[in-house]
């Protein structure tokens, strides 16, 4: 049994919040963390973590960790900011782990926040993203998240046979999820057709095959075992995690574009650590930023075979009923994807499902979850395991 | 005056101790390291060997032709550049991997495993730093 307690889970809704400031978003986050928990004041945290992936370009602010310590009106022992790009949230929950494990802190703030639509056009938006991808030996060239992912696609189509409609499949299921969610920044059901319509953005992804950039923040309180009953009745436990890094940054120094090499090996170490195997996971939150990288995900994780994840997606193996719900949140793809929180939004998910808290036609009878965040193409990699 | 609101970005072609693989681009040349220890080639070219961690690296010439190993076909770009861009990751005939543009063919026109030839061109930052760079032409 694990050490570590998730005992509050709190997040905005994702989408273009032009009313909000990244403070304020991360307030309400937070607000609604502390209210879902028993007994916790503001000045009970002793730990804060901050995960948030560019606020140095976004909003022109560095020393973001102060920053946002003097809005969300915390003091604490340990403190600081995390950034691994798109993996920053899930890093940001390893650390909080990381913190409470050692004995360092008792009650720790998780909080993830990016606010993008303060840039006044797409491209800009873009161009800021492109930020987190090598600048002279790729961004220089236009580079932008889209064509890393839609390389892969075209590899694993032209090696595997995954076709466009495999794609879409995901998209469609991971929309159907959101249109439960109030939360996510798109609840409009979608068709196949619908995404294989979609303008081209990357070929062969498309508009609908690539989640939006999106406002919001998310929180999660994470307390020692011992304490966890003072604040809830039903507290998640973190069961084991996994966290690889590969030194393949640049598209063209993967050495396999048709998997998430990195992710096996962080699959493995998390699998290892929480005693389990894959079919053992009742419920996943995966990193489908982009459709094609959910089925390298679910093969990654062993969830199915290598080069099979699109047969997996079309025999419904990944909706409710079959072997493993994905995305039962909306996934990137339809609930958003607001860099730094995503990885914390995920774990709150998992909280809701493994408590039993998820509405009718998302909710999922579990006792383990799981969660994988990624940053970079694939090569950072985090995983992170949950029990009832 | 026009604010840029994300500032741009270029190669650091000038601050940087492979300088001699951006100057040998002027010559049509594209070079890269190899370690002399341990012969790890890798691109990009480094100082310091990645795996054996010697600094006894030497400038190779790599090879003009390779393999189309996968490629995409950007349409949202960010600030600065004019979409479509065609771009490929290029195996060459000795293994090493390169990103660029395909200058000469479309997304529909390619396909895994079709053959490139190494061509360059002069690029430009924003009417602001330019430079001769490696890009992918179909044969």
């Amino acid at each position: 049994m694990s050490d570590v307690a998730i005992v509050g889970a709190g997040t905005t809704k994702y989408g273009k919040h032009l009313d909000k400031s990244a403070t304020d978003l991360a307030q309400l986050a937070v607000k609604e963390a502390i209210e879902s928990a028993e007994n916790i004041s503001i000045d009970d945290f002793d730990g804060f973590v901050l995960s948030s992936q560019n606020p140095e370009i976004l909003q022109k602010q560095g020393n973001s960790v102060n920053h946002f310590s003097e809005f969300l009106g915390i003091k604490a022992k340990f403190a600081t900011r995390v950034e691994g790009a798109c993996v920053s949230g899930s890093m940001g929950l390893i650390t909080g782990y990381m913190a409470v494990k050692s004995g360092l802190v008792d009650l720790c703030l998780v909080v993830g926040v990016e606010k993008c639509y303060e840039l006044p056009s797409s491209s800009d938006i873009m161009a800021a993203f492109s930020y987190v991808i090598d600048r002279d030996w790729e961004a220089a060239f236009g580079s932008n998240a889209p064509m890393g992912f839609a390389m892969f696609a075209t590899r694993h189509m032209s090696i595997y046979g995954t076709k466009e409609e495999h794609l879409a499949m995901v998209a469609v299921k991971n929309r159907k999820f959101a249109s439960k969610n109030p939360k996510a920044h798109f609840q409009k059901p979608i068709t196949i057709e619908d995404v294989l319509n979609s303008r081209p953005i990357s070929k062969p992804l498309k508009l609908l095959d690539c989640c939006p950039v999106s406002d919001g923040a998310s929180a999660i309180i994470l307390t020692r075992r011992e304490l966890a009953k003072n604040y809830t009745d039903t507290p998640v436990y973190i069961k084991g995690i996994g966290q690889f890094l590969i030194n393949e940054n640049v598209i063209s120094s993967i050495s396999d574009l048709t998997e998430f090499t990195a992710l096996k090996i962080a699959a493995r170490e998390a699998y290892k650590r929480a005693k389990i195997e894959p079919k053992d996971v009742d419920v996943a939150e995966v990193h489908d930023c982009f459709t094609i990288a959910e089925i390298l995900e679910i093969e990654a994780l062993g969830f199915c075979n290598k080069g099979e994840g699109g047969k997996f997606v079309e025999e419904g193996e990944t909706d409710l009923g079959g072997k493993i719900p994905v995305n039962t949140g909306g996934g990137l793809l339809s609930r958003g994807h607001p860099i730094g929180a995503t990885g914390i939004c995920q774990a709150g998910i998992i909280f809701e499902q493994l408590r039993g808290e998820a509405p009718k036609g998302r909710a999922v009878d579990a006792e383990i979850g799981l969660t994988q965040n990624l940053g970079g193409w694939g090569t950072s990699q985090a995983v992170i395991i949950y029990s009832r | 005056m026009k604010i840029m609101e994300v500032p741009p970005r270029y190669p650091n072609f000038e601050q940087t101790a492979i300088k001699k693989f951006w100057d040998s681009l002027k010559e049509g040349k594209l070079l890269t390291t190899k370690c002399s220890e341990c012969g790890k080639t890798e691109f990009p070219p480094k100082i310091v060997c990645t795996s054996c961690y010697s600094d006894k690296m030497e400038w190779i010439e790599l090879p003009k032709r390779g393999r189309i190993y996968s490629f995409t076909e950007m349409h949202v770009v960010p600030t600065g550049f004019k979409p479509p861009l065609t771009v490929a990751v290029v195996e060459l005939e000795n293994g090493v991997r390169l990103f660029s543009y395909v200058v000469n063919a479309r997304f529909e026109d390619l396909k895994v495993g079709d053959v490139v030839e190494i061509d360059f061109q002069e690029m430009n930052w924003y009417d602001y730093k330019k430079h001769p760079y490696f890009v992918f032409r179909k044969v």
